[in-house]
């Protein structure tokens, strides 16, 4: 099945792209998704997603079809998701 | 529209707000509420300065601006009330002269102070609503606790690059900014990619969404945060979610 992936703010700036369309296995969570883009386009990505201990920033705000989504690993992805994920901005 | 005889508002503020009294579900009672009440603007930068702006403009009886030090040259792109000559001045008492020339009608507090846990507490003490322009998460996050302490509304705007957030905070009633970010965030930097175009769509939006919580009209984004993306000129709005187990707003 497919989805989109959509990159706000910094995450953006490093994956290069603000979206891209993914195809992904029956029964992929949230959480498996996040991990496989950010393996996927490199450091830059992977230090805005992902902490030094290899969990998820806490600090990241994910939305799954415009809801936020608080603890990845529940919500197995549908075809035609559309998954963003947007890195803290505070400019003032 | 003319004054009636119980209107707390004068013959002028009737001529100067008359236009946005115009606005069905604002009207003069709408205007009765914003003389009435008191907004801290953190900081004055690029989007608080437009917040300010629209805010004396709209006729908020009493700004607190709170924003420390003073201004620099690469201030002046995005920070409409500080005008070059003032370079080297306090970046608030040039905020205040200017909203001062543009609202003589309103009280205005300039606070040579950033806002941190050692000041926000009386600084948020003294007004009904707080619109949070901080470019620091610390800063937010001192806003956000002690507004949820004293239950009073919290605007939260921000920018980055081409793109900003926006959302209301309603203490009890939604998502706070720790249901958000329960943790600082780690890559965030003090200087940040921004056209004043950008910061001044956003405070603008976050000004009239100041204006609808203090009036009581409209539909504020609770629980809802708009983004925009001028590159592309889109805009979303996103469904949050609180915490059960937020550090700051959930249960013990």
């Amino acid at each position: 099945m497919q989805i989109t992936v959509q990159y706000e703010a910094q995450a953006r700036r490093a994956a290069g792209v603000g979206s891209e369309t993914l195809e992904v296995s029956d029964g992929c969570c949230v959480s498996d998704c996040i991990h496989r883009v950010a393996d996927a386009h490199g450091e830059h990505l992977r230090s805005v997603l992902v902490g030094a201990d290899g969990e998820i920033q806490p600090a990241l705000l994910v939305f799954l079809n415009d809801v936020q989504i608080v603890r990845q690993a529940e919500h197995i992805l549908s075809d035609g998701d559309i998954l963003t994920l947007m890195t803290p901005i505070s400019g003032g | 529209m003319t004054p009636n005889t119980r209107s707390s508002l004068t013959e002028e503020e009737y001529a100067t707000y008359e236009w946005q009294m115009w606005v069905d579900d604002f009207g003069e009672a709408g205007q009765e509420r914003l003389k009435a009440s008191s907004v801290l603007v953190s900081r004055v930068g690029g989007l608080g300065s437009v917040v300010a702006y629209e805010l004396a403009a709209a006729g908020v009886g009493k700004l607190v601006l709170a924003h420390a030090g003073n201004i620099k040259p690469s201030d002046l792109n995005r920070q409409i009330l500080m005008p070059h000559a003032a370079i080297g001045t306090l970046r608030v008492e040039s905020a205040k002269r200017r909203l001062s020339e543009l609202n003589p009608r309103i009280e205005i507090v300039a606070v040579n102070e950033n806002i941190d846990m050692d000041n926000a507490a009386g600084l948020i003490d003294q007004v009904d609503l707080i619109v949070d322009c901080a470019p620091m998460f610390a800063e937010r996050f001192a806003m956000n606790y002690e507004a949820l302490r004293q239950k009073k509304p919290l605007v939260e705007c921000a920018m980055y690059d081409l793109e900003a957030s926006l959302t209301t905070i309603i203490p009890g009633q939604t998502p706070c900014l720790a249901c958000l970010y329960p943790k600082v965030p780690p890559v965030w930097r003090r200087e940040f990619p921004v056209f004043g175009a950008v910061s001044g769509t956003v405070g603008c939006m976050a000004a009239m969404e100041a204006i609808k919580v203090l009036a009581g009209f409209g539909s504020p984004l609770t629980g809802i945060m708009v983004t925009t993306n001028l590159r592309e000129m889109t805009f979303s709005r996103r469904k949050l979610q609180r915490r059960s187990d937020c550090a700051v707003c959930g249960n013990p």
